[in-house]
């Protein structure tokens, strides 16, 4: 089965976007997005982890029996995350003082589950890795929409740099667990809002 | 049933060969992790004790997960302890510097796992340069409004159970200082 990759690709950063379509990963999506650079970060080493998950997992599709393969799915996923970390954690401890918090939280992302499960074991590597590429940015992007709106409303920054000045009071409750809802809910609906313009409905 | 042993026997291989490659990762990895923490820990100690040229770890004392000896040449100059708070998101790792004259001379939060955004705004010089200067007389006390006397610090917007936490063992720490190394 050949597969265009430009549409593999916009496929996850768009028409499916694991945030505001798949509603996939929704614990660190509503968890992280607290400020811009935490979204940003989140997404990119999600993306990291999707794109050598898929990668691994699409090579070896063939040997993996399918009765078994969600364990073996796991054991991989987890396998990679750990040495991401381990690796990180000795050879880059300025990345790893950044995206540290957030490693463990990928091995339980649905995310990278999910696109093993329905993409990398069904497809070739190199449309994996595209698939892994595509969704893991789509993540990333929605997360750092979600964090600078969040950062922007609940501290009057983005990405720490003062965007509203001293006049704006910023609405603590952007930055709390209720600001992720409601920001999350909302570009949902202009999402879908968008899509249904498009389609002419 | 010899499926099941089948199915059973690959899924062992993929955990054993897991745990081979994860192995001998760690096995790369862990005496650069160490040296690494030892280097930050080092330079943790070097900033929040600024007098200090040296450090010396100091056994036997309790309350502290460790003490360490700062000294300028012959001249013991202060200490700093790494004490363990029980924050929001679970344990947090914070070194507490205490010079000769009686005064906090910096605090630095080492490994912490608390809500980013919030809690994890401890790391940030705006809460934890709040301490520098607090003297060990006396109890070092959280508010939510902008402090009004010397031994108060405001707690960060939206995590008091952080503030309160990183205060509490700051407090220990002074105690610590005042009972067993003044």
């Amino acid at each position: 089965m050949e597969k265009n990759l430009g549409q593999v690709f916009k496929n996850g950063l768009v028409d499916e976007n694991p945030t505001f379509v798949q509603l996939l990963g929704m614990c660190p999506t509503l968890a992280v997005t607290t400020s811009a650079i935490n979204g940003l970060a989140m997404g990119l080493a999600t993306t990291i982890v999707l794109v050598g998950s898929n990668l691994v997992i699409s090579a070896m599709r063939n040997i993996i029996p399918d009765k078994i393969r969600i364990p073996a799915f796991i054991v991989i996923i987890a396998t990679f995350v750990t040495i991401i970390e381990m690796f990180m954690h000795a050879y880059a401890i300025d990345l790893y003082a950044s995206l540290g918090l957030f490693i463990p939280l990928i091995v339980v992302n649905c995310i990278i589950l999910g696109r093993a499960e329905s993409f990398a074991s069904k497809n070739a590597a190199p449309a994996s890795i595209v698939d892994g590429l595509g969704m893991g940015l789509g993540f990333a992007g929605a997360l750092m929409i979600l964090g600078s709106i969040r950062e922007l409303l609940g501290v009057g920054s983005i990405f720490g740099f003062t965007i509203l000045g001293g006049a704006f009071k910023p609405a603590i409750m952007m930055i709390l667990p209720p600001g992720a809802f409601l920001t999350l809910g909302l570009l949902i609906a202009l999402y879908q809002h968008s899509k249904n313009r498009k389609e002419g409905r | 049933m010899k499926e099941t042993i089948k199915l059973g026997f690959t899924l062992f291989l993929f955990t054993a060969i897991s745990a081979l490659i994860l192995a001998y990762s760690n096995g790369v990895t862990a005496p650069e992790i160490v040296k690494v923490e030892e280097e930050i820990n080092n330079q943790a100690r070097m900033e929040i004790l600024p007098s200090a040229d040296a450090f010396e770890l100091l056994e036997g004392i309790d309350g502290a997960k460790e003490v360490y000896k700062g000294t300028a040449g012959e001249e013991i100059v202060g200490y700093t302890l790494t004490m363990v708070a029980s924050g929001y998101g679970g344990n947090m790792e914070l070194a507490v510097g205490i010079s000769n004259d009686g005064m906090v001379s910096g605090i630095k939060i080492i490994k912490h796992t608390e809500t980013p955004g919030l809690g994890a705004n401890a790391i940030l010089p705006a809460f934890y340069d709040q301490y520098q200067g607090k003297s060990t007389e006396s109890v070092i006390e959280v508010v939510k409004t902008p402090p009004t006397s010397d031994n108060e610090i405001q707690a960060i917007t939206g995590a008091t159970i952080t503030s309160r936490a990183v205060t509490k063992a700051v407090n220990e720490a002074r105690e610590i200082y005042t009972s067993a190394l003044q």
